[in-house]
């Protein structure tokens, strides 16, 4: 029994052992480039190969076939909003990068499913968000180490460019940084609508916070001809948690005639029974 | 007889109850003067995960049940500094998470669902930013309001401002 033991030992030991990291430098290193476009985030994940003698492209990365644009891993690029990059608009999120190279121009493709190593074991046409043709450029000199970049920005825009050996490709992209401005510009100057007040008392009046001023924005969001009967109903419990019994019954009333109307039985159902219950005191 | 009778109420009950699990719903007002109908089918929370389980985000959603929601404008209005001309269009919502939703007034107002929908068909795509709140709202609502529309299903509110 113990020599049992003592073997295991053993083998548990050698098996950590072997687990150990042992660290070395990696042939083709890991990097990660963050770059603000305008407003939104761009974050490209990849691992740089370096030439290391090789002839690169046409030989040890071939023309005409799909390459996993990096090393190890798929290369990955992640957009904090949507952008648009050839014409197709890519939704915001993170995609692989691969590439066709050719002599004179490249495909650049983004495959919405970024978790595969290297290439998919089966590429899938549908997955693929967007398809983009480049010319190439050429370099003066050999560039060492495989380098993805983002270059020529503006508010609207910039380039993804892939450098390595002799080979430079730029695919421009646009971000939507004049969207989001004015739609916050416009969203600000026209000042709170009537939801923006209702969601602020009803944050108030769930949180405990002060409910005078939930009961002051309630009457801001239900100061219409025809107010929501949600709206009324969350007034007339602010109301009564103020101590405000009739307020609320008059309030809860109208919420009730307007619920009615609406056919909403699950508030005509609540008014009902909150009046009833504010009746009492 | 009597039994028979019993059993005939007790079919028309349950058919009733059935056919409305999400019942239609007709709700009229005025913005100036503009009258405004809207159209739905009010579906019920029922405990259920609506907003990206039930409907699905980045999805067009019909924003009712049944047959698509339809808006009928007897003037022209101004939404999200667009003209729509007066008429009768379908309404849809595409729901996201944590992000603006987009709302959508589209040509074809008579197709069931969003089955039919097609965007090329879309007189108006707006982003819309909606509310949440803690309490839960059971059965969807529309009401036409002095400003606009509003909707509330489960925790969500949006407010469609049209002038």
């Amino acid at each position: 029994m113990l020599k049992k033991i003592s073997l295991f030992l053993i083998l548990v030991g050698l098996i950590s052992t072997t687990n150990a990291q042992i660290k070395t430098p990696q042939p083709s290193p890991a990097s990660k480039l963050e770059q603000v476009v305008g407003l939104t985030n761009v974050t490209i994940e990849y691992s740089r190969p370096a030439m290391r003698g090789r002839t690169i492209f046409g030989d040890l990365v071939p023309f005409g076939k799909v390459w996993r644009t990096g090393a190890n891993a798929n290369t990955k690029i992640t957009f904090s909003d949507n952008i648009t990059v050839g014409g197709t608009e890519l939704k915001k999120g993170t995609y692989a990068i691969y590439t066709i190279p050719n002599n004179d121009s490249w495909d650049v493709i983004f495959y919405t499913d970024s978790n595969n190593w290297g290439n998919p074991q089966k590429w899938d046409e549908s997955k693929v968000a967007a398809k983009v043709s480049a010319k190439t450029e050429e370099v003066p000199f050999n560039v060492e180490s495989f380098t993805i970049d983002i270059n020529g920005m503006s508010n609207d825009g910039g380039q993804l460019e892939f450098i390595w050996e002799n080979t430079w490709v730029g695919v421009p992209f646009e971000v939507p940084t004049d969207a989001i401005s004015s739609k916050s510009i416009e969203a600000t100057m026209a000042g709170p609508s009537g939801n923006d007040y209702f969601q602020a008392a009803s944050y108030y009046h769930d949180a405990g916070k002060d409910l005078n001023k939930a009961l002051e924005w309630m009457k801001k969001a239900t100061a219409g001809d025809n107010p929501p009967f949600w709206y009324l109903r969350r007034m007339s419990l602010i109301q009564a948690d103020l101590g405000n019994v009739s307020g609320a019954i008059a309030t809860a009333k109208k919420s009730l005639a307007a619920a009615e109307k609406a056919n909403n039985a699950d508030y005509v159902k609540m008014n009902k029974e909150s009046i009833q219950k504010w009746m009492k005191k | 007889m009597k039994k028979i009778k019993l059993t005939f109420v007790f079919l028309f009950v349950a058919t009733l109850m059935f056919a409305q699990k999400s019942p239609r719903q007709q709700v009229t007002g005025k913005v100036g003067e503009t009258t405004i109908d809207i159209d739905y089918s009010a579906p019920s929370v029922k405990g259920r995960t609506v907003w990206g389980g039930l409907e699905k985000y980045g999805e067009v959603w019909r924003a009712g049940a049944d047959s698509n929601t339809t808006f009928s404008f007897d003037k022209d209005v101004i939404i999200g500094g667009a003209t729509i001309p007066a008429g009768k269009y379908g309404f849809f919502m595409i729901p996201n998470e944590d992000d603006d939703w987009v709302i959508i007034l589209n040509k074809k107002n008579d197709g069931w669902g969003a089955y039919s929908y097609n965007q090329e068909e879309d007189i108006l795509r707006m982003i819309i930013n909606p509310k949440f709140v803690k309490e839960n709202m059971e059965i969807l609502s529309y009401v036409v309001v002095e400003n606009g529309i509003e909707f509330g299903w489960e925790k969500a509110h949006v407010f469609i401002p049209i002038k």
